[in-house]
């Protein structure tokens, strides 16, 4: 089941995200990584430094796009000038799949850079397949799509979260790129349990598996990738695994970043439950 | 509610000023967004309107620090709320959020020309970071040209005329304080990327009037066109240039 359709087939092990404060680790001690992950949004520009350490880093390892602003659920037209730079750069880094988020983030042409989220209606459904499709169709590549953190519920919601992610990939036939850390927060916030939530993700349409860290505060969780992974979310991590199979897991790690090593250190704690068989 | 609406109608709430006085419409929220036992419709709001204004806020301090150094930490967090009320990000990326910056500031009333100069700068520094490069011409490649042939220049190249030494405050080299007791002076100013770097070169006036030219694809002869200076100032402007990569292909 890891190899699929959804992501190339491909059978990537453990990846950590390609961040900044680590360039010099990754040039000068080459380590061994089984692939990065890169947010498409900071290497989608003409030249410059980004694109040199981008050609760089695609010498020696393997890559997958991640993006934080093709807003899926947004009831905007898609962006055609941020779907051709897109295809530029998947042209470049050969990505085997590309994954962005289940939400929307703008309207009328004014973007909150923020990932909002999506109220669960069939018409929200079938806005946000359609437009998966034709970013799948306008890019060739397999598309994925991420289940958000979110700290808001609407009144029109028809469906719960799982459902209405269903919902979306049936109708987009895609993956589902299952972070399993934002069930977690969202089961928080909204008082659900994260087991029905895995439980119900269909199997063999995830193509790859986030984990990261999040902050607790009185009234809420933020889903704000600067902390190690708890245990519960290793619990929900391992539980995914069995459900799903050695899928690519990606550890994310953006503010507060610690040295290379320990971001590697804490994304290969994965392999603990990747090497077990995948079904009990 | 229709999503179009409703994404509207939310946007609109996310993006209001964190400032008192612009508190968020209990009843308007609480018509879309549900509460729950710990967080009322507004409270759950107000978690994104605060990630809105904190994100986009550190965005334009990473890409104005100069900027943030003249007006200081009270004045530029109002300039970001200003901006960003009247110009919100119209971009996929946050790379773009700073476009309209200098433009909107020279626009505002008062208006200061050292905080106007050194957002222009700073823009042009973001500009210069990522903008697309194309093989240099080298010394071997100036011999040949004819005098017809348009030149390039490269196009991470912006050329800036300034009156205040902005460029010293940026690098740490002056004083803000220091910046603004000097008389106003004509200074001419490149920024350009060397090995994925930016960086900052003071120009002669003539040579920054030829550069302008080049700049704009004209033809190495209309350029020099009214050039009242010496040849010798030609030969080492184009010794410079080349030695930087700065004089790229020639449009075929």
């Amino acid at each position: 089941m890891p190899a699929n359709r959804f992501n190339g087939f491909t059978d990537y092990g453990v990846g950590v995200g390609l961040r900044i404060p680590h360039y010099n680790h990754i040039f000068s001690r080459k380590p061994v990584v089984d692939w990065f992950e890169i947010i498409s949004e900071n290497f989608m520009v003409d030249g410059g430094r980004p694109l040199a350490v981008l050609d760089q880093i695609l010498e020696r390892y393997r890559v997958v796009q991640h993006g934080v602003s093709m807003y899926f659920g947004s009831a905007d037209k898609l962006n055609r000038q941020h779907l051709r730079r897109l295809k530029t750069l998947v042209r470049r880094t050969g990505t085997p799949w590309l994954s962005d988020h289940l939400c929307w983030g703008s309207a009328d042409g004014r973007y909150s850079h923020d990932l909002l989220p999506m109220p669960y209606t069939f018409e929200a459904a079938k806005v946000t397949a359609r437009k998966i499709r034709e970013v799948r169709d306008f890019l060739e590549v397999p598309v994925i799509v991420e289940n958000v953190s979110s700290y808001a519920e609407f009144h029109i919601s028809e469906m719960t979260e799982w459902e209405f992610l269903n919902e979306v990939v049936e109708r987009a036939d895609c993956g589902i790129l299952l972070d399993v850390n934002n069930i977690y927060v969202s089961s928080r916030n909204h008082s659900f349990n994260p087991g029905h939530y895995l439980d119900a993700v269909p199997p063999e349409r995830v193509a790859q598996l986030h984990i990261a860290g999040h902050s607790t505060f009185e009234k809420y969780i933020l889903d704000t990738h600067d902390h190690p992974v708890i245990d519960p979310v290793w619990a929900l991590y391992e539980r995914a695994i069995e459900r799903c199979g050695n899928i690519a897991t990606l550890l994310e790690w953006d503010q507060n970043i610690p040295t290379f090593e320990e971001v590697h250190t804490e994304a290969r704690k994965a392999e603990k439950y990747l090497t077990a068989p995948a079904s009990a | 509610m229709k999503l179009a609406q409703l994404q509207r109608q939310m946007l609109a709430d996310v993006m209001r000023p964190l400032a008192p006085g612009h508190t968020i419409a209990k009843a308007t929220t609480a018509a879309y967004i549900k509460p729950n036992h710990r967080l009322t419709a507004p409270e759950r709001l107000e978690i994104y309107n605060r990630q809105y204004w904190f994100r986009l806020a550190d965005s334009l301090r990473d890409d104005f620090p100069g900027l943030l150094r003249v007006l200081g930490e009270r004045a530029f967090r109002k300039l970001a709320v200003a901006y960003l009320n009247e110009c919100p990000s119209r971009s996929f990326t946050l790379s773009d959020l700073g476009r309209s910056l200098p433009g909107w500031l020279a626009r505002q009333v008062p208006c200061s020309t050292l905080a106007v100069e050194m957002a222009w700068l700073e823009w042009a520094h973001v500009e210069t970071y990522d903008a697309a490069d194309s093989p240099p011409l080298g010394p071997e490649d100036l011999a040949s040209l004819t005098p017809g042939l348009p030149l390039r220049l490269q196009p991470h190249i912006r050329l800036l005329r300034l009156h205040y030494p902005v460029d010293d405050i940026r690098l740490g080299n002056l004083s803000v304080r220091a910046a603004k007791k000097r008389q106003p002076a004509d200074i001419c100013l490149a920024t350009h990327r060397v090995d994925g770097g930016v960086f900052y070169r003071r120009l002669e006036p003539g040579e920054f009037a030829l550069l302008q030219k080049l700049s704009a694809d004209k033809p190495l002869s209309q350029a020099l066109r009214g050039f009242t200076g010496s040849p010798q100032d030609l030969q080492r402007w184009f010794a410079a240039w080349a030695q930087l990569g700065w004089l790229c292909c020639p449009i075929k």
